[in-house]
């Protein structure tokens, strides 16, 4: 049932009614907020019924951005076999927002399939290249279909629901980290984190483990992401040797200290959260291999996304690959191709001793000359040898004299005892 | 055997330039007091340096005039000091450095100088120094000792005398 309703809201003709009715409206912001928001399969847009198939990308789940002014859509991220994918596939703003299309890898477009009426969307039908973007405002509610014309075959499709409701409850908490758990923030990227605030609100005691397994080691904070109703206790349990809780920033009034002497395992503190926002944390030894992490206090606005979208890197591009590959394979080839090639040249020809009545008249002799001076052994002054050796000594002499004395004792602070 | 005078020439040159070697390396360690990193440091144990009597909190210990001690310890991925707060000896002193591992086996080098000196768990590298110019120095960790190897560095600063706060000297 709940998935029928969700189908309904977004079909065009749903949509169209829920911007005229309030009850459709109420199933849209039941939607919204619901699980249910995530099922819609957009008339089979992301499956095999429609053009080009099953969009893997696309689980299921609508990226909930609403209330937010600007939202990005990668064109080309990793997905769908290659990087043939937009990321997220499906995403639901609120009328007005501005998206932006960003390329991360080569020859995308973006084409239309269908959008609501009397919207007037145009896509960018051109083909362009990474680097390239373009930004569309969205007023219409109703759902946008999109795809790349090159890379329809492999499901390189997305979609675009705008609608009202969600994300605007009065006193929730985005989790909106910033760039704290990726490599723009000091000690980079945070392994563990994987997009995903765990919510634990409503609960009146939660427990923080501090050195879990992650981060290359014993060096994470688990959960990384949490989010807490106010007034929660939150309880760190130390259960690996030399960290500590220094807080990066926090609610503007909020004055939590963490705990910055190093402890061990065995150890625990607890604090109690009152004011909503987010407080970011690290451990102040592994900074450097990413143990940080945040805690949201507040309720999440409906249908929270759960922190931004991911980074997208390309770290190994297929066409490189495959050219190098082709060159590797060329080279290997190329002496087969030459022997081929000259299979028809003559071998080289036996040496001819000169031997009597053996084919071929012999190698002449040179005549032998005869000295024009004898000179004893001691006689002979080896003068171009002798300037050799002495240049050899001077280089030798030279890097001595600069090695000891210049790099070495000339390198100031030497160990006395 | 008939050795020509040239090549005679050039043996005792090659002799005289061996015994020019052996004289440096003489004139280092008496005339110009390079020393070695030994093992006079002593032990401690492995997990916990701190706890042994051998070896005191980590910081800077004031043990006579102009001299001081500093004690270091070393873990994944930091010095204590030398890391989170920079190690502030005075300009012209004597300081002696302890340098214990708490964990694994790393390195301690005094970026661009002759300091250098492997810290293995259980053992005090010892080694002393005279710090004449003021000026700041980096230390690496130069012992492969795991994931964030690369970002275990740490500062010493040698502050001109009138500037050095005594206050940040330990109680010894």
């Amino acid at each position: 049932m709940r998935d029928a309703i969700a189908d309904e809201t977004y079909s065009r003709r749903g949509v169209l009614r829920a911007t005229a009715g309030t009850a459709a409206a109420a199933a849209l912001g039941s939607a919204a907020t619901g699980s249910a928001a995530g099922q819609t399969d957009f008339d089979g847009w992301f499956t095999d019924d429609a053009p080009g198939g099953t969009t893997d990308n696309y689980d299921g789940e609508v990226v909930d951005r609403t209330g937010e002014d600007e939202v990005t859509v990668t064109v080309g991220a990793d997905g769908n076999g290659g990087t043939f994918a937009f990321e997220p596939a499906a995403v639901r703003i609120s009328p007005g927002t501005t998206v932006t299309f960003e390329w991360v890898s080569d020859t995308h477009n973006v084409a239309v399939e269908s959008q609501p009426d009397d919207a007037g969307w145009e896509g960018h039908d051109p083909i362009e290249n990474s680097g390239f973007s373009f930004s569309s405002t969205f007023e219409t509610l109703g759902v946008y279909k999109y795809y790349c014309d090159p890379h329809l075959s492999v499901g390189m499709k997305g979609a675009i629901v705008v609608a009202e409701g969600g994300g605007e409850q009065e006193d929730a908490v985005p989790a909106e980290y910033g760039d704290w758990f990726t490599d723009d923030a000091p000690g980079g990227a945070v392994d563990n984190y994987d997009g995903e605030t765990v919510d634990r609100t409503g609960e009146d005691e939660v427990t923080v483990t501090v050195g879990a397994d992650g981060n290359g080691g014993t060096f994470a904070f688990d959960p990384p992401a949490l989010r807490v109703s106010p007034g929660t206790t939150v309880t760190f349990e130390w259960v690996s040797d030399t960290h500590n809780v220094v807080v990066e920033s926090q609610p503007e009034d909020a004055a939590w200290e963490g705990h910055e002497p190093i402890e061990n395992t065995g150890f625990s503190f607890s604090a109690t959260l009152d004011t909503r926002g987010v407080y970011k944390y690290y451990c102040e030894p592994h900074l450097s291999v990413g143990m940080k992490a945040a805690i949201v206090v507040g309720p999440a606005p409906a249908e929270d996304g759960g922190g931004g979208p991911a980074g997208t890197t390309t770290p190994f591009s297929p066409l490189l690959g495959t050219v190098f590959a082709g060159a590797v394979a060329a080279a290997m080839l190329l002496p087969v191709l030459a022997g081929y090639y000259r299979r028809d040249q003559p071998e080289t020809p036996e040496y001819d001793d000169g031997v009597e009545g053996e084919p071929g008249a012999g190698t002449q002799e040179a005549p032998v000359e005869e000295p024009v001076e004898e000179l004893d052994h001691d006689e002979y002054d080896p003068m171009g040898t002798a300037a050799l050796v002495a240049v050899y000594f001077l280089i030798l002499v030279a890097m001595w004299v600069f090695m000891y004395f210049v790099e070495f004792l000339g390198n100031e602070l030497t160990v006395i005892g | 055997m008939e050795i020509h005078r040239f090549e005679k020439l050039w043996l005792v040159a090659s002799l005289l330039l061996i015994a020019g070697f052996v004289a440096t390396i003489v004139y280092g360690a008496v005339g110009a007091g390079v020393a070695m990193v030994d093992n006079s440091g002593g032990q401690v144990a492995a997990s916990d340096p701190t706890a042994s009597s051998d070896f005191r909190d980590p910081g800077v210990y004031q043990t006579g005039d102009g001299e001081y001690d500093v004690y270091v310890v070393a873990r994944q991925f930091s010095f204590t000091p030398g890391s989170g707060t920079p190690i502030r000896v005075p300009e012209g002193s004597e300081v002696t450095f302890h340098i214990a591992s708490r964990d694994v086996t790393h390195g301690f080098n005094v970026v661009g100088t002759n300091l250098n000196t492997m810290v293995i768990p259980g053992q005090v590298a010892q080694l002393t120094v005279e710090f004449d110019d003021a000026r700041s120095y980096h230390v690496a960790c130069n012992e492969y000792c795991g994931a964030a190897h690369h970002d275990m560095t740490g500062t010493i600063e040698v502050v001109p005398a009138e500037d050095f706060d005594e206050s940040e000297v330990a109680e010894a």
